[in-house]
């Protein structure tokens, strides 16, 4: 069973360290593995929670943001620039680790809690849903800028109805591929980086507002890391990119953490590596504290690796092996779409791509691309209930 | 804090997980056979499917390992009859009769 722990670690450092490559996809496989039951348990959770970690060495160091991370690229290129990107790569993994630590703790009365209030509480997403469109709407900072939004969001929301089951290469779309196009002849100077850290405790309390959001991306449907991190920062006054990094880690790590407390006890899911799970477990007590045990074990593990290989990243990146890697990523993204998705992907890639290019360039939140989930979510669940 | 303490508390992490893990972890299934598995008994199973009725949703077939019995798969399945598998099941008594449920089926 061991072998299935270190098999699951090191995949997840894989589909890490790879922009375009997530657990997700590599779980889908899992379906047609004879993978089963405990195997199947600690395999998927091991490579998932290790991901949450590593997945941040690429976006701050390679600029190429995943799905779950792409908020985190500018406070950690704002680090990165300063000669900090070790440092970045630290507070993610400190905000991961209080996660794992208080998750535990918190995840008991969170269990009360769903398992209580899920069937009034459903009731209240697609509202909550609309809310948090009408926030990233809002929080632009002039007239045009809102209605250049409006746009994105009415955008991507069609195309998150019209290509149902195309998540993937909407997500590489949006957030991986034209980041990482545009950022290729707008590579920053390489500065030496630092490789002595000191990172503040207070900190600490932006790990324990980070399962909030954590909570909120597992219970809501079509909120991401990136958006309830998002969220959370407006709710605050001035929060400092350290601060800001920390939050982004422990969301990373709590969303799957609680996503898998969920999945028990409401039998919902909110990822695809969770999908698999339903398919394959039996829903007992014994599987349910051998994952916790699984995460907190491969997350303890994940927060080791991160810091090993960050520390080496440090020495090994310089301005030229940047954009080979931002070359080799756009490779991986576009392979990954096409092995996963076929050439229809490549067509989804293709519009999904000229929209995220379109929000880069005129400068607006990125998150409002999101809408290609929670238009579609929204939708479901207001026919649905009402 | 620097990075030597971060990697501490990742490591006590690993060690109380570790310790919860061996703690938790039990064998669920492991190789048997129809005549030698008790009732409510889990295990994975390996014979030839004689018989199969396919019901949408769900899967009946009569499973010999050497023994036979009738197995109840609750999924649409691509399975013939003579085709060998493993399965994921569970022996239980169903309307006074033994049955396997089966969680899983691979074929080989």
């Amino acid at each position: 069973m061991i072998i299935f722990l270190f098999l699951g670690i090191l995949t997840g450092t894989i589909t890490g360290l790879i922009p375009g490559i997530h657990s997700n996809n590599v779980s889908l496989i899992l379906l047609a593995s004879p993978l089963f039951g405990f195997e199947a348990l600690i395999f998927t959770l091991s490579m998932c929670i290790t991901q949450s970690f590593v997945d941040f060495i690429p976006a701050i160091f390679i600029g190429a943001p995943s799905t779950d991370t792409f908020e985190g690229v500018l406070p950690g290129h704002k680090l990165f620039l300063q000669g900090r990107g070790f440092e970045a790569i630290c507070l993610t993994v400190f905000g991961g680790i209080i996660a794992l630590i208080f998750g535990v703790i918190f995840l008991s009365p969170f269990s009360i809690f769903i398992s209580e209030s899920w069937t009034s509480m459903r009731f209240f997403i697609p509202p909550v849903l609309l809310f948090i469109l009408g926030i990233i709407i809002f929080n632009e900072q002039n007239v045009k800028k809102k209605i250049i939004v409006i746009f994105v969001i009415l955008a991507s929301g069609s195309q998150g109805l019209m290509f149902t089951d195309q998540i993937f290469p909407l997500i590489v779309g949006y957030f991986g591929l034209p980041t990482i196009v545009y950022s290729l002849n707008k590579l920053p100077l390489f500065k030496k980086q630092a490789e002595e850290i000191n990172i503040e405790l207070k900190t600490f309390f932006e790990g324990i507002i980070g399962i909030l959001g954590g909570i909120i991306v597992s219970i809501l449907p079509g909120i991401g890391s990136n958006l309830a991190a998002g969220t959370i920062r407006l709710f605050r006054d001035k929060i400092k990119t350290e601060n800001y990094l920390v939050l982004l880690g422990s969301i990373n790590t709590s969303a799957f953490f609680f996503s898998f407390s969920v999945l028990f006890i409401l039998e919902k899911t909110r990822n695809g590596a969770m999908v698999v799970l339903r398919e394959q477990l039996f829903f007992t007590n014994e599987e349910y504290l051998l994952g916790i045990a699984t995460m907190l074990l491969a997350g303890g593990c994940g927060g080791i690796i991160t810091i090993y290989l960050a520390k080496k990243a440090t020495y090994f990146f310089s301005q030229n092996r940047t954009k080979i890697f931002s070359i080799i990523s756009i490779i991986v993204m576009v392979g990954s779409v096409l092995f996963f998705n076929g050439v229809y992907g490549l067509v989804v890639l293709f519009f999904s791509s000229t929209l995220g290019f379109f929000v880069i360039l005129q400068k607006v939140n990125r998150s409002s691309c999101l809408a290609s989930l929670i238009i579609p979510t929204m939708f479901f669940y207001t026919f649905i209930l009402y | 804090m620097n990075e030597k303490k971060l990697s501490l508390i990742c490591l006590i992490i690993i060690l109380v997980g570790g310790a919860l893990f061996f703690i938790t972890y039990q064998n669920d299934f492991k190789e048997t056979s129809i005549d030698t598995t008790p009732i409510d008994g889990k295990g994975i199973f390996f014979g030839k499917i004689e018989y199969i009725i396919k019901q949408s949703p769900s899967t009946l077939f009569i499973f010999n390992d050497g023994n036979t019995i009738m197995a109840y798969y609750p999924k649409e399945t691509t399975l013939e009859k003579n085709d060998f598998v493993t399965l994921y099941a569970e022996k239980q008594i169903y309307n006074g009769k033994e049955e396997l449920y089966v969680y899983k089926v691979i074929k080989e």
